[in-house]
């Protein structure tokens, strides 16, 4: 911001009345004279003239009026944008993008900056011609359309989707330099969808089916095997997220959503069901998403996301400008269930104080927390825990790797650890 | 059959009886029962007589057999086909070889061979030889999603030519060996055993509730001050009862 106009800086900008100006004009007790309109405002007249025909452009740091009572905004849109002068962003590489955490407020990540992770990029999918098959061990195989499966109650729930890889290169020591560097692979949305266990019901389930594989019609064909005793209670089949149709990286027009389960399990683009009574043992489910232990072993089906938290702000790559008071942030999450208690310390994990849990609080949802501090400008290291309804709680990084070592990859759920040095610069450490 | 619902992020509940919906829905019990008795009962709302949705429409054999291209470690759903060691060279030259390098390690996409003995070390490799516990899962992934730029372009001979080369360079086929649906299932992996089931948690046990608190306590009481001078008030007497007099004075 440019603290002498109050508006954000820009280099191009040069207002043709200057905004320190009019922001401290009084109102005029008469109106003004049209000469004196047209002589005194012509050049705030030409802006309202290209405001209206550049509706669709609008907010350009150009076009910014200096006071924006005096002059008629923008007109209706049919799809909203967010104000041109919000620029934060997805960071991205071809088959993922990050959230930026750090720049987010409550619980709901906009479905733009959801994060996102594919095997062979994100196919485009007509609605119209959209199937899914349920097959297998079922007494009728069931071929849905789209409108057919809005047609079944619809059911919408809050939750968090984490990849398992989320935070994965911190296992060999601090990496990453922002929460959404290490920790951008979760988000939050409102997902709206029809129950699995009523699709499933409709095809009739027979003796002796205990797993479903889910397959997606991406260039990946990604499937994994679910468990239906662990799944059916809870899993979505969805079509909307935050109200509209499911983004196309989120697995237009269809995608499993199973509450809690590592991200990869949410069959995105979802066409196909297959009941079976033993897992099909796919790639993902064995060469990929396993956890290497020391010993050489590799743990299997490791679905439940645990307890986990981030301090997003003061967080890695800000700045706390000068002492005094600060908003301690984050956000904390548990896919075994509610967050029960989050716990923050300032002085790298010596003493702990309760923070306070933001409403709503729900199951397997990203819960925001806060706490009060006043930085007194010498170094801390700040670190947050989150306690979950079940009573487990987040590990540190040394309890972490003395149970699996360092080459599992997935399933890092370590407390993370930001230090602020006496300049305030916050930075990735791990203590 | 599920009904309509009203449950958020809660435990799903069993599906309401008829008369629970009705109260739900949208008035009393009473009044239905009331409409019932002078009008007699009303079917308006009408009811499944199947127990389902009725959604949907059965899947023909050909519209299954287009899609089920999954192939289970028994071997089932393997198509038919055949392809050799020698034969794989050739495929793997000219579908695979630009990625995964001439001979499956020179990438740059992951390493195809190699990496038997390592999992347990500081360098694990993980490659269909060291790591994958069953062949067919080599065939279904090829089958299924490679070449990464043209999937599912390989015929079934291919695929089990290519699946029988990587398999000889990791030291488990012959050269002269050809696989097809029936030898396939048998080749045995060197990491078949190596998987085990998740046992998290693992870390940390649930018995932290009540290993720690607020070290300054909670209090809470009515001021005539200004609301938003409350939060940092109380903070300030919290403060002063735990002897942080600094911390009390900015608070204040």
């Amino acid at each position: 911001m440019d603290k002498k106009t109050g508006k954000p800086a820009s280099a191009e900008q040069k207002p043709e009345v200057s905004a320190t100006d009019v922001m401290l004009t009084t109102r005029p007790k008469e109106p003004p004279t049209r000469r004196a309109f047209l002589t005194g405002a012509t050049s705030m007249l030409g802006a309202a003239a290209a405001h209206v025909l550049l509706a669709p452009f609008l907010g350009r740091a150009a076009d910014v009026p200096g006071d924006p009572t005096r002059v008629p905004g923008g007109q209706a849109t049919e799809y909203g944008q967010r104000s041109s002068f919000e620029r934060v962003k997805r960071l991205t590489r071809p088959q993922r993008s990050r959230t930026p955490l750090q720049d987010l407020h409550g619980i709901i990540t906009p479905s733009a900056l959801h994060f996102e992770r594919h095997h062979n990029g994100v196919p485009l999918i007509d609605p119209a011609r959209h199937r899914l098959l349920v097959h297998g061990l079922v007494e009728r195989p069931l071929l849905f359309t789209m409108d057919e499966l809005k047609r079944f109650p619809a059911t919408s729930r809050i939750v968090f989707v984490e990849c398992s890889g989320n935070s994965g290169k911190e296992w060999k020591g601090p990496k990453g330099k922002t929460a959404q560097e290490i920790h951008g692979l979760t988000s939050t949305s409102e997902w709206t969808g029809v129950r699995l266990s009523t699709v499933l019901a409709e095809a009739g389930l027979t003796p002796g089916v205990t797993w479903m594989l889910a397959e997606g019609s991406d260039a990946a064909a990604m499937t994994r095997s679910l468990p239906l005793d662990r799944v059916l209670d809870e899993a979505l089949l969805c079509y909307a997220q935050n109200g509209e149709p499911l983004r196309p990286e989120q697995g237009y027009p269809l995608r499993l959503l199973v509450p809690g389960f590592e991200g990869n399990t949410c069959i995105k683009w979802v066409r196909r069901l297959k009941l079976v009574s033993a897992p099909v043992m796919t790639r993902e489910e064995t060469s990929k998403y396993t956890d290497l232990m020391p010993d050489g072993t590799a743990r299997q089906f490791t679905f439940d996301m645990e307890a986990k938290s981030v301090i997003t702000a003061p967080s890695g790559g800000q700045r706390l400008k000068k002492p005094g008071y600060v908003e301690i942030r984050g956000l904390a999450w548990s896919g075994r269930g509610r967050v029960e208690k989050v716990e923050v310390s300032v002085d790298g994990g010596t003493s702990w104080r309760t923070a306070v849990l933001q409403a709503p609080v729900l199951s397997k949802c990203h819960t925001r927390f806060c706490l009060d501090w006043w930085w007194g400008g010498r170094e801390a290291i700040l670190q947050s825990r989150c306690i979950d309804e079940t009573g487990y709680r987040q590990p540190t990084h040394q309890e972490l790797v003395s149970v699996r070592g360092t080459n599992s990859y997935y399933h890092y759920n370590a407390i993370q650890s930001w230090k602020i040095d006496e300049e305030g610069i916050v930075s990735n450490v791990q203590v | 059959m599920s009904r309509c619902e009203g449950a958020t992020n809660v435990a799903p509940v069993p599906s309401p009886l008829w008369w629970e919906g009705v109260r739900v829905r949208g008035g009393s019990v009473l009044l239905v029962l009331l409409v019932m008795a002078v009008a007699g009962p009303v079917d308006s709302w009408g009811t499944s007589k199947s127990g389902t949705f009725q959604l949907g429409r059965v899947a023909t054999p050909e519209e299954i057999q287009a899609w089920d291209i999954d192939v289970a470690p028994n071997g089932e759903g393997l198509p038919a086909g055949r392809g050799t060691v020698k034969e794989g060279a050739q495929v793997f030259a000219r579908h695979c070889a630009g990625c995964h390098g001439a001979t499956g390690v020179e990438g740059p996409n992951p390493k195809l061979v190699g990496g038997q003995g390592t999992l347990a070390s500081d360098h694990p490799l993980k490659t269909a030889g060291s790591y994958w516990p069953y062949a067919t899962t080599l065939f279904d992934y090829i089958y299924r999603a490679m070449p990464f730029v043209a999937p599912q372009s390989l015929t079934s001979d291919q695929v089990y030519a290519v699946t029988a080369w990587i398999l000889f360079r990791n030291g488990l086929l012959e050269k002269g060996d050809v696989l097809d649906r029936d030898t396939l299932p048998k080749v045995r992996m060197p990491h078949r055993h190596g998987f085990v089931p998740d046992s998290r948690p693992d870390v940390t046990r649930a018995d932290s509730r009540e290993t720690s608190a607020s070290s300054l306590g909670e209090i809470d009481f009515p001021t005539s001050g200004a609301p938003e001078a409350q939060k940092p008030f109380l903070r300030g007497v919290l403060l002063l009862h735990n002897f942080e007099y600094d911390d009390a004075q900015v608070a204040f």
